[in-house]
């Protein structure tokens, strides 16, 4: 066997065992009185309506305007848009093209303690009435001659890369803007949203190919919001809220704070069993473990900023146990093939090496199938939504996360159950005080 | 050397306890029939909180009289959480049946009655679900389409790493297995009448990643084993010695996962979260079917088939 130094055994001990209390507690420090987060820990997580509550809605044009499919699809891509720029990805959004509805779900907004479901409602709803309007207040040209509207860098060769929104028009659009900026030329043009001004541009020149930039000191979040609302507003008809509902919290606070210790013991009790059970190998499988469950932890609290914000359901949590399951069974496999290689008379060196390499296909089969489940759910309850051409546009994310916690499990479960546990394992037989049969499964002299 | 059991010598034993649980489930099912969730089956619940007692009659008649046209059923439970010391607090959950949600005015129809026709129990407004039964019975069949999909590509996986001992043989058996599991969390349901929701959905797909591993662990050392033994050993020893071999094994992971979601379950009932205690239950139901249906339901099947291949 290749001995991997003794050294190795601590620093990745310690290394796991350091990303696992910050990936739990997270690190924040207090600028004056305000607390300031810089990782996310464990009570950053957002949870899922099917936890902690949230908002039912239902929307429908107002004064009974009959809205084509396409427009209602179109309404409801900009709720859409709406939740993901506001960083909620766990809803579900339905469109019932029969009765005009849309209905959305959606659970309580990140870092917001007291969530106002009404005006949350009315903030996806504002998808009111777009128009262009001269100093006067005249209205020029309305939402309807807006095909698209996009927030962008001015890349232009004297620009300070100064963030602004693209505005394309529709071929009518174009032909009305053009004589509106002819007109209007040097002079501020209005965007309305209802009665409500988003902007006050000032028109710099002709603009008759359809296609206008809206600058101005933007920040790049103004620029989105900005060219969101425009998009909402190209519809013909607002959206009134037919119903809405805040559901309670089916579990509350009390209840997230009882689960935690829930976890706490089962960690406890696992760690106890494997280390009881099968001595050295359990005891590092436990440290590995343990940075299993920190990875997937991060992965759903943003801990590294290249992970989605991410909602945490029943089903997540579902995804969890069975990742953790799939974990503590890596371990197990291995452990116990090193205790029947020690059976046939093995030394320690060789039984640990071929248990090892002994137990790795069976690990490696059981993980992938499972790999095979999480991909197909991402797939399917995800934003690729692979069957929604056969059963409609029924998303839910609460699926979604059970793939998503699944997926990310299994793979931390290779890098720690798997990759350092073993490393951890080839290095710990290397201190003296160790390097007894008994202490790895092997029968007592 | 450790012992060898005799899995396959015992397998009708087996194939009866599994065959006895499963006609008990239908019997059952027949019945009791089973509940789909408002998510699936579509139509509507509106919750209220109250406080203290309530004459059911009355109460009957004051919600159908609100709502002429529609049919009625409610339920009444007791939010422990929220009793005060004067008064127990209680939940009604109101059900309407139908193929579309119920309407805002409908909503504050009923609100209204409540509150002024039984003004001292305090009637509050908890929540309310409304399903049309179309999406709803859509996403019912998309989340079967989606294990569909996901237990078709496990069985190549399984036919295509399995080869050596008989690929399609040990795919489709451990898909007997899965079907068995499935099938065991279902009536799971069934007897305990919990309605059918997203979380047996969740629960299912977990078990059926659980259980499959148990089977794929199995065949792994068979796949061993046989290599080792040689094609003209007795592929039911050979069973057997694998099986053996991995019972250790396969009874430490169930154990551990068994304590891990039985505290979750203990905590959960501690606390009274009915809704992780109904996911944590089946949870554990599918963990002891799971490595049940691999040892003793997939493995003899397995011996079953490739011995009559033999012969013929």
């Amino acid at each position: 066997m290749k001995r991997i130094p003794k050294p190795v055994f601590f620093i990745v001990a310690v290394l796991i065992l350091a990303f696992a209390a910050t990936a739990v507690f997270g690190v924040k420090y207090y600028d004056g009185d305000i607390q300031q987060t810089s990782i996310k820990g464990i009570s950053d997580i957002r949870w899922g309506i099917d936890i902690r509550g949230g908002v039912e809605a239902t929307f429908k044009p107002a004064d009974d305007v009959d809205a084509t499919d396409e427009q209602l699809d179109s309404a409801k891509s900009i709720i859409e848009t709406r939740m993901v720029s506001n960083g909620i990805t766990d809803y579900e959004l339905y469109a019932d093209y029969g009765s005009d509805r849309i209905i959305v779900r959606f659970p309580w907004k990140e870092d917001e303690t007291n969530f106002d479901p009404v005006e949350a409602v009315n903030e996806l709803a504002a998808t009111a009435h777009l128009s262009f309007r001269n100093s006067s207040g005249e209205e020029l040209m309305d939402g309807s001659a807006v095909a698209s509207a996009r927030a962008g860098v001015d890349t232009s060769q004297d620009s300070t890369g100064q963030y602004m929104v693209l505005l394309d028009l529709n071929d009518e659009g174009a032909k009305l803007f053009a004589s509106i900026t002819e007109e209007y030329l040097k002079q501020p043009i209005g965007i309305y949203m209802d009665e409500v001004q988003l902007s006050n541009p000032t028109v710099q020149s002709v603009i008759s190919d359809g296609s206008a930039q809206i600058t101005g000191n933007f920040t790049a979040e103004e620029a989105v919001k900005l060219a969101n609302q425009i998009n909402g507003g190209a519809l013909p008809f607002s959206l009134e809220t037919a119903s809405y509902s805040a559901i309670s919290p089916t579990l509350g606070a009390n209840s997230l704070t009882a689960m935690g210790y829930a976890a706490i013991i089962a960690i406890i009790i696992i760690v106890l069993f494997m280390t009881i059970r099968y001595r050295v190998p359990g005891f590092v499988a436990s440290i590995a473990l343990i940075g299993q469950l920190a990875l997937s932890i991060a992965a759903v609290t943003r801990y590294f900023p290249v992970f989605q914000s991410f909602t945490m359901t029943l089903p997540g949590i579902a995804g969890l146990i069975l990742s953790v399951g799939m974990g503590v069974d890596a371990n197990i496999i291995t452990a116990e093939r090193i205790k029947e290689e020690f059976r046939s008379g093995k030394t320690l060196d060789t039984a640990i090496d071929k248990g090892t390499k002994n137990s790795l296909t069976a690990i490696i089969d059981g993980n992938m199938t499972v790999v095979i489940v999480a991909i197909i759910l991402m797939l399917v309850f995800g934003p690729t939504n692979i069957l929604s051409g056969i059963f409609g546009q029924s998303t839910t994310g609460t699926i979604y996360a059970f793939g998503y916690t699944l997926l990310i499990g299994v793979i931390s479960n290779f890098i720690m159950g798997v990759w350092l546990s073993r490393v951890m394992l080839k290095s710990i037989v290397g201190l003296k005080f160790l390097r007894k049969k008994s202490l790895f499964g092997g029968a007592g002299k | 050397m450790k012992k060898t059991l005799n899995f396959i010598g015992k397998s009708k034993v087996f194939f009866g306890i599994s065959l006895a649980i499963i006609l008990i489930g239908i019997i059952c099912n027949i019945i009791f029939g089973v509940t789909l969730d408002i998510q699936f089956k579509g139509g509507a619940i509106i919750s209220y909180g109250f406080v203290g007692e309530v004459d059911d009659a009355a109460l009957k008649s004051a919600i159908q009289e609100a709502t002429p046209g529609n049919t009625v059923t409610f339920t009444i439970s007791q939010d422990i959480l929220s009793n005060t010391e004067e008064n127990d607090a209680y939940t009604i959950a109101i059900q309407f049946s139908g193929e579309t949600a119920i309407s805002t005015d409908t909503q504050k129809t009923i609100t209204d009655t409540l509150t002024e026709k039984f003004p001292e129990n305090k009637f509050e407004y908890q929540e309310t679900t409304s399903v049309e039964a179309s999406m709803g019975l859509k996403f019912l069949l998309k989340c079967l389409t989606a294990v569909a999909i996901a237990s078709i590509l496990m069985v190549i996986y399984v036919t295509i790493r399995f080869k050596r001992i008989g690929g399609l043989s040990a795919g489709v058996m451990a898909l007997v297995a899965l079907f068995h599991d499935v099938a065991m969390i279902y009536f799971m349901y069934v007897i305990f009448r919990m309605p059918i929701d997203s979380n047996f959905i969740a629960v299912v797909l977990m078990i059926l990643g659980y259980s499959l591993n148990d089977t794929i662990v199995i065949y792994d050392r068979v796949r061993e084993e046989r290599r080792i033994a040689g094609p003209k050993e007795d592929i039911a020893v050979v069973f057997n010695k694998s099986a053996s071999a991995v019972m250790s094994r396969t009874i430490a992971t169930s154990v551990t996962t068994l304590v891990a979601i039985g505290t979750v379950y203990v905590v959960a009932t501690i606390f009274a979260l009915d809704s992780v205690q109904g996911f944590a239950l089946p949870m554990m139901i599918g963990v002891i079917s799971g490595c049940y249906s691999s040892l003793c339901i997939a493995g003899p099947l397995w011996v079953f088939w490739n011995k009559r291949k033999e012969k013929n």
